[in-house]
């Protein structure tokens, strides 16, 4: 795998909540607005980034990796939970509105099952530089997938689409245009579990279309052999 | 001797009922529900042109209009669900109407409209019809796949999502949409809008507070009394219960449990707060309880196959309908019983099927018996307990 392919896979290939359905705890909670998917998931990036960096460190001198082996998942753990810690002090201390929105949801970061899962599958194996490369790559990808479901709730169950802070984008205007006004339920965690649902429904879909035309490609061109 | 059960796509048809194909059940079903449909009309629209309450002709007229643009709606989504996701080899517009001809594609739409209050948004309607038709339905891959009942998976994300527009006349925001023109000019304002919404507000129980409002319990069977569009008549739902029987499009056996269940569960707790044989008629006159036994609790996709599944089924949705009903203080009791049911529709299929095969209960099958028969007493009883 090249360093290109290694950046690119996070985002469609191997996206982390829409291919490899992980952590969906805070991405179906926290994606009530723009907002808070963009803070989630610059603190998601730091966090997964550091963790990668420090474990293939960790492990690329072969006698401490043998030393921490049957205690390993201890070792990430407090790793990952002084990383999160660190986040979540500067979270409060400059940005402290969007301390309170996402709440205890920050601190959920340590048990995210994307950032041990890449810890142990792939930092653990790999050089630093790679390791780097697959945080940002993931992060990028779980932020990727955040901002596409809080925008489709945010819209239409609120009507607006927050940026930052005050920055905020109001589309009432449209439901106003159609005589409707915005479906609250998307605002629920009902409607996060059914936006995810059919945004993996369509992502499969392509998925399975893709797959479908390369196998056409490539009996044709065994039949022109 | 289990393994060898093949499951193909519901709704099947057995070899004894010679020739007759999803058209002719289709057929059926229209026929079995026209009692229900042309109740609806006549209490809707040419009562309240009889009476001239009306403030506008296509207030008048509105029930009309959803039941014409319920079905055409779903059937138009289903279309472009299946132009987009190209299911089958789709060429021409015929083989597209065709497909949804066959898939019962009309029928979410028109449930949907038949268990909504009478003036509701037109709007509210079209996006609930959308999403269960494409979440309930398309979404797990058309007709004879899906899970939930379609009409059910619509009607609960209107009563969950517009939960303040649900009860809102969409021509006057101070009148309720449950109540017709007619109606509305007679129905004491303070009688609450149904029967079982009025209900659920009473302090304490009595046949003055629940029934005098709405006249008596003739009226209440007949379905003269204020409700969503369609489920308000236990008589017209009996009419199509029993042509439904005849043709063997449902089976009697559901309704009849389901709606007896129900009376039982409310019979024992009305003896125990001191209420006469008026309680349970009451409720089981009121609400959708007899529409969903009748065209809902059976629908041949979405609930078990074999008579004991079903028998199973239907003794599960009565002591769910009263929990959800009358603890839950849920009006929507039986869509949510019928959607929870659902769910478990895979699990009672799988074990009925190890006892069918057999033809007898062995001793591997007594368990799972024993456990269907303990959470049923369990509820039962809790039931009896939280609402006296």
């Amino acid at each position: 795998m090249t360093k290109k392919e290694n950046f690119l896979k996070g985002f469609i290939k191997e996206n982390p909540l829409f291919v490899l359905l992980l952590g969906t705890c805070p991405a179906l909670a926290i994606t009530t607005s723009l907002e808070n998917a963009f803070g989630m998931g610059i603190a998601f990036i730091f966090v997964l980034v550091m963790s990668n960096t420090i474990i293939s460190l960790i492990n690329s001198f072969k006698k401490l990796k043998e030393l921490i082996q049957p205690v390993r998942i201890a070792v990430y753990i407090v790793i990952i939970a002084s990383l999160v810690t660190i986040v979540e002090m500067i979270m409060q201390a400059y940005l402290p509105d969007l301390y309170n929105s996402l709440g205890v949801f920050i601190s959920l970061i340590t048990v995210n099952c994307i950032v041990l899962g890449r810890a142990e599958a792939y930092a653990s194996q790999n050089t630093v530089s790679d390791s780097v490369i697959d945080g940002i790559s993931m992060g990028l990808g779980y932020t990727l997938a955040l901002i596409i479901i809080s925008l489709i709730r945010e819209f239409l169950g609120n009507g607006t689409i927050t940026i930052w802070g005050d920055l905020q984008i109001n589309l009432q205007g449209v439901f106003e245009f159609l005589h409707i006004t915005p479906i609250s339920f998307f605002t629920s965690s009902a409607g996060a579990f059914m936006v995810l649902g059919i945004v993996l429904a369509i992502m499969q879909a392509i998925k399975n279309s893709k797959d479908a035309k390369e196998k056409e490609a490539k009996k044709q061109e065994k039949e022109v052999k | 001797m289990a393994t060898k059960y093949l499951v193909t796509n519901a709704p099947y048809l057995r070899s004894a009922d010679h020739g007759r194909s999803t058209h002719t059940v289709m057929r059926d079903l229209l026929i079995g529900l026209s009692p229900v449909i042309l109740f609806a009309i006549f209490k809707n629209v040419i009562m309240v042109f009889i009476k001239g309450t009306y403030v506008s002709v296509l207030q008048a007229i509105y029930p009309l209009i959803t039941l014409i643009v319920g079905p055409l709606t779903s059937a138009l989504i289903e279309m472009l669900c299946l132009f987009i996701m190209k299911r089958k080899e789709i060429t021409k517009f015929s083989d597209l109407l065709e497909e949804v001809k066959n898939g019962f594609g009309f029928f979410p739409g028109l449930f949907i409209v038949l268990i909504s209050p009478v003036y509701i948004n037109m709007w509210v309607l079209i996006v609930s019809i959308a999403v269960g038709e494409v979440v309930g339905k398309m979404l797990f891959g058309g007709f004879g796949q899906n899970i939930f009942n379609p009409a059910i998976i619509g009607r609960a994300f209107m009563a969950f999502s517009f939960s303040n527009l649900i009860g809102v006349s969409c021509f006057d925001p101070s009148m309720n949409s449950y109540l017709n023109a007619y109606e509305a000019s007679v129905v004491d304002a303070v009688a609450g809008a149904t029967p079982l919404i009025r209900y659920s507000t009473l302090t304490d129980v009595s046949y003055v507070g629940a029934v005098e409002p709405f006249g008596n319990l003739l009226d209440f069977f007949l379905g003269t009394i204020p409700g969503c569009l369609g489920e308000t008549s236990f008589l017209a739902c009996l009419i199509g219960c029993i042509y439904l029987s005849v043709r063997k499009v449902i089976d009697y056996k559901v309704p009849l449990i389901y709606v007896s269940v129900v009376f039982l569960n409310t019979l024992v707790a009305g003896l125990f707060m001191g209420q006469g044989i008026w309680y349970p008629t009451f409720q089981i006159l009121s609400g959708g309880l007899m529409f969903g036994a009748v065209y809902m609790a059976t629908e041949p996709v979405t609930s078990p196959k074999t008579n004991l599944g079903r028998a199973m089924n239907a003794m599960m949705l009565g002591v769910l309908t009263v929990l959800f009903r009358l603890v839950g203080n849920n009006p929507e009791g039986v869509a949510t019983a019928i959607v929870t049911m659902n769910i478990f529709g895979l699990v009672i299929n799988r074990y009925v099927v190890r006892v069918r095969v057999d033809g007898k209960l062995d001793k591997n099958e007594i368990p799972g018996l024993v456990i269907f028969l303990s959470i049923f007493v369990l509820i039962f009883i809790y039931n009896i307990i939280m609402i006296v």
